[in-house]
């Protein structure tokens, strides 16, 4: 029964389509439709375009809305625990104590003159023998090395020796002392060992072969002069991109650009940056240097005083077109910074200047390339590239696009869009004409753009044109920007200019 | 008999003709004309009516020959923009089928009637807008600036009817009838929502969607998300299902001497579904305005395949499962006939359907001429929207108890099908026993009965 009601239904349908079934047999089906489609709807501000362009950058605005590109270099970095471990590595390792009062002095190699060292870990142990025939009381004490303001002392028993066989040894190097916040604060630059080895009745004895060890020691304070020391930056280069992969021709010219170091140091002793090497490197090959008197004379960094033991002190260094080359350099189309900088410790060798180091202390020099977009344009071209795929619309025989821009940005766009083969040749391009002018805002008298211009271009692209389209597999936009329209004035980009881009087509598909 | 023949074949090989059984309605005596109105008597005291079928497909305003064009090497060419400049704002797609299948009337008295039966009917129809055709064929270039409706309407529903119904004479000239029908559907497809605009803007054509559309479907025909939001043909599990409905059909017919009246109302009724119900719907505001490149930093590469993906995301097509109801169409006669002679009768009638919230009226004329007690012929003429070209025939043959009965609405369909844009064909098969006289002329004399 559900057969006998399907086949009546079906029966019912082929009935009605059975004429139907005839259009199976036509030999031609011509159609030809013209569809309206938009394409591209976007709003690019100033921002979005150069985060897109410019990877390596940042955006800041200022406190009157211009923007401003921010190129960062490597950042020169040290800590004080590493200078503070070649301290620790100066310290003897085993001192021996020829005397019931012996002073050791505490000197350390590299001209350093320790006034106080805290330990924040290590070990210290002892071993000495008794080679009297009578048993000993010891008590040692080492009045320079202080556990809480108290100076470390050992007390202890060593049997009578006979005179024959093994000597009465003691020692506590199965456990050692933890040196962890122990200090060392030297008595004119000594350091005392004493100690009391006294009979069962009461004569004072001197003990044999006692020495002292002090294993793996690491230090979290010195105060003092801790010597004329360099640590190298290496060579280091800050990528300016704005100019690099897209870039083809022409000039921009930034109004005030600048370029910073950015000091923070912790370290409480005086630190310069030693400049060895500060040039730019332009799209045209060239490597010009950085001139001006700081490059010779280093940059002194600020440091905490002995009173403000954990804090920081910060500062900044400009160059600007006062006191260096730097704004004829970054208006000469640059690719890279390029610098080799060192830092140095007590630089000026003065050691009558204590100062101290913790192992939290540390240093950190930024280098920080500012471009603000306050300038000129000067036939600036920029080339990119997309993939391109016309998909499904292999078979559109005529097509016409339209283009709508709306610019808020005080900048000229001069922009062509070419087709190009596997091989990046060209095979056509969108605008027959060299370029399509997208012209700029209309600005004020300090180059700030008031109103939005509209521009508005019909595109046809007819028939004989297209297999170029079919063939692309590649887009290339070329963008000439200018700011000619501002008649010499520097034009201002701030963030809330933008320009919308509109693309639709009416693309016409006939059968073949 | 010959004739009979040759209409029969060429009504089934040419779909044949008749809008909406205008001419079976003026078939004296014959079994099917009270379907058309059920106070309609037969001519025999029992009545069995075997298996016989109904169809009638129209595409309005459209022909084989619009739609295909002959080029002059002989090929054929589809000419979608020829039937385009010939549609009208509606256009109607429709085929609807009835298939009786076994019923039995029995004739009470003088004047009265008893039956019941069964007959399997579906019914498919959509409506397309010129618009739409022109927007999918054509493409939305020639609407920039314009707002356009783009929403079809679907209907289809095939059931069961489960049939009782009487007759009964009042006085001596009015009759009176009625059929109350059980319905169970075995399938539906109905768009009961059917808003949709596309407004393309003269800016860079940007598309604007504005919908307010629901597909209801159950039974034979879903709607597939996954295979690219088509509709999927389902099988059919179950002959009967949850999905019942009531209807009734009323008719009356006055007996003026050489005059008749008559009026009836057929199918009005409802079905409700609920087996396997999936309502889609598509509900809100959608526009694209092209790809934002703004959005897309990792975009590094143009492929405007993209861009009809971005089209497809428009839909957010929701899916439910709530029951529904769907009317049946509604069919109104009013007709009278003037019995010239005895043989030759005379019919009017006035038409309509109420179908999808329009009315489709129709009018006709028709004359009838019993040749003999064994055969009969008519014609009829009607005109419809659009459509006023509709000759159609209609013949019964008697041999003993068996009745054949074959009608058409438009003869043209049999000579030019590729000229027509209707076609419609009744055939049916009656056993009918016991003749029962004219009342007029029994009025005159002694009644006689021939069982045949």
């Amino acid at each position: 029964m559900r057969s006998f009601t399907t086949f009546v239904l079906l029966f019912g349908l082929c009935f009605a389509c059975e004429e139907l079934d005839q259009l199976q047999d036509i030999d031609d089906i011509n159609y030809d439709a013209e569809f309206a489609i938009p394409l591209i709807n976007s709003t690019l501000s100033i921002q979005d375009i150069l985060d897109d362009a410019d990877e390596s950058s940042s955006l800041s605005i200022d406190e009157n809305g211009l923007l401003h590109l921010i190129y960062e270099g490597d950042v020169l970095t040290n800590q004080g625990l590493s200078v503070l471990q070649d301290v620790a590595n100066d310290l003897p390792s085993i001192i021996p104590v020829l005397s019931d009062d012996f002073a050791i002095p505490f000197t350390i190699p590299n001209q350093i003159d320790i006034d106080q060292l805290t330990f924040s870990s290590g070990e210290l142990s002892y071993a000495v023998q008794n080679r009297n025939p009578e048993p000993v009381n010891v008590q040692v004490t080492l009045p320079q090395l202080l556990r809480e303001d108290t100076a470390l002392t050992y007390t202890f028993s060593l049997p009578a020796y006979s005179g024959s066989g093994a000597i009465p040894t003691a020692t506590n190097q199965n456990s050692p002392t933890t040196l962890s916040g122990v200090q060392i604060i030297p008595q004119d630059d000594t350091v005392y060992v004493k100690y009391e080895a006294v009979t069962p009745d009461g004569q004072m004895v001197a003990l044999s072969n006692f020495v002292l060890r002090i294993n793996n020691p690491t230090l979290s304070y010195a105060q003092g002069y801790l010597g004329q020391n360099e640590y190298a930056g290496g060579s280091n280069r800050v990528e300016i991109d704005f100019f690099d992969q897209s870039y083809i021709d022409g000039t921009v010219r930034f109004a005030e650009p600048t370029v910073r170091f950015l000091i923070e140091n912790s370290f409480g002793i005086p630190t310069r940056a030693v400049i060895h090497d500060f040039a730019v490197t332009t799209v045209a090959g060239e490597r010009l240097p950085v001139t001006g008197d700081i490059i010779d004379t280093g940059i002194d960094f600020p440091f905490p005083p002995l009173t403000a033991v954990g804090e920081s002190r910060t500062s900044a260094f400009t160059f600007d077109q006062d006191n260096s080359n730097i704004v004829d350099l970054l208006s000469s189309n640059p690719l890279a910074l390029e610098y080799d900088i060192d830092v140095r410790t007590h630089p000026d060798g003065n050691s009558s200047e204590k100062g101290f180091l913790t192992d939290e202390s540390s240093y950190s020099v930024r280098l920080e390339v500012d471009l603000p977009l306050s300038g000129q344009v000067d036939q600036f071209v920029l080339r990119d590239t997309t993939g391109f795929d016309l998909g499904e619309l292999q078979e559109l025989s005529e097509a016409e696009f339209k283009l709508i821009a709306d610019n808020g940005i005080p900048i000229d766009a001069d922009v062509q869009i070419y087709f190009l083969d596997e091989q990046n040749q060209r095979l056509d391009s969108l605008f027959t004409a060299d370029l399509q002018r997208i012209n700029a805002a209309q600005m004020n008298a300090d180059g700030v753009s008031t109103t939005t211009v509209t521009t508005e271009r019909i595109l046809p692209y007819p028939p004989e044109r297209l297999d170029a389209l079919r063939q692309a597999v590649t887009l290339g936009l070329q963008v000439r920007l200018s700011t000619a329209s501002s008649t010499g004035n520097n034009v201002q980009i701030y963030q809330n200019q933008d320009i919308t881009i509109r693309l639709g087509a009416i693309i016409r598909v006939q059968s073949e | 008999m010959r004739l009979f023949l040759i209409l029969c074949l060429l009504s089934i090989s040419l779909h044949s003709s008749a809008q909406y059984d205008l001419g079976v309605h003026f078939m004296r005596g014959i079994w099917q004309a009270n379907y058309t109105n059920p106070a309609l008597l037969p001519d025999q005291r029992i009545i069995l009516s075997l298996p016989g079928v109904q169809n009638q497909f129209s595409f309005e305003n459209v022909t084989y020959n619009d739609l295909v064009n002959r080029q002059p090497d002989g090929s054929t060419a589809l000419d979608i923009d020829g039937v385009i400049d010939q549609l009208e704002t509606d256009n109607f797609i429709r085929n609807d089928l009835d298939i009786p299948t076994l019923g039995l009337a029995l004739r009470i008295g003088d004047g009265g009637l008893i039956q019941a039966g069964h007959r399997l009917r579906a019914g498919i129809s959509t409506n397309i807008s010129r618009d739409l055709l022109a927007l999918m064929w054509r493409g939305n270039a020639q609407f920039i600036g314009q707002e356009i409706a783009i929403g079809p309407d679907l209907f289809g529903q095939a059931y069961h009817e489960f049939y009782a119904g009487g007759a009964f004479t009042v006085g001596d000239f009015v009759t009176l009838g009625g059929r109350v029908k059980v319905l169970n559907g075995i399938g539906s497809v109905e768009s009961s929502r059917t808003e949709a605009t596309l407004f393309t803007s003269d800016d860079i054509y940007q598309s604007t969607i504005t919908a307010d559309y629901q597909l209801n479907t159950t039974g034979f025909a879903s709607f597939d998300e996954n295979s690219g939001n088509n509709f999927m043909l389902q099988d059919i599990d179950h002959l009967f299902t949850r999905n019942f409905g009531f209807g009734i059909d009323l008719g009356v017919s006055a007996n003026l001497g050489p005059i008749t009246l008559r009026a009836s109302v057929l199918d009005l009724g409802t079905i409700t579904w609920r087996d396997n119900v999936e309502n889609q719907a598509i509900n809100g505001t959608f526009t694209y305005e092209g790809i934002d490149v703004a959005d897309q930093p990792a975009l590094d590469s143009i492929n405007l395949d993209n861009v009809v993906d971005s089209l497809d995301a428009f839909f957010d097509v929701t899916t439910t499962n709530a029951r529904f109801t769907t009317s049946l169409p509604t069919r109104i006669f009013l007709s009278g006939t003037y019995q010239i002679t005895q043989g030759l009768q005379l019919g009017g009638l006035l038409y309509g359907e109420v179908f999808r919230d329009r009315v489709f009226p129709a009018l006709a004329v028709s004359a009838n001429w019993t040749v003999s007690p064994l055969f009969s012929l008519g014609g009829v003429y009607s005109a419809r929207r659009n459509s006023y070209a509709n000759v159609g025939v209609h013949t019964a043959l008697r041999l003993g108890p068996v009745q054949l009965v074959a009608a058409t609405d438009n003869l043209l369909t049999v000579f030019r099908p590729d000229d027509s844009a209707t076609a419609h064909l009744r055939l049916g098969l009656n056993l009918a026993f016991g003749r029962v006289e004219d009342r007029t002329k029994q009025s005159d004399s002694n009644r006689e009965e021939d069982f045949f």
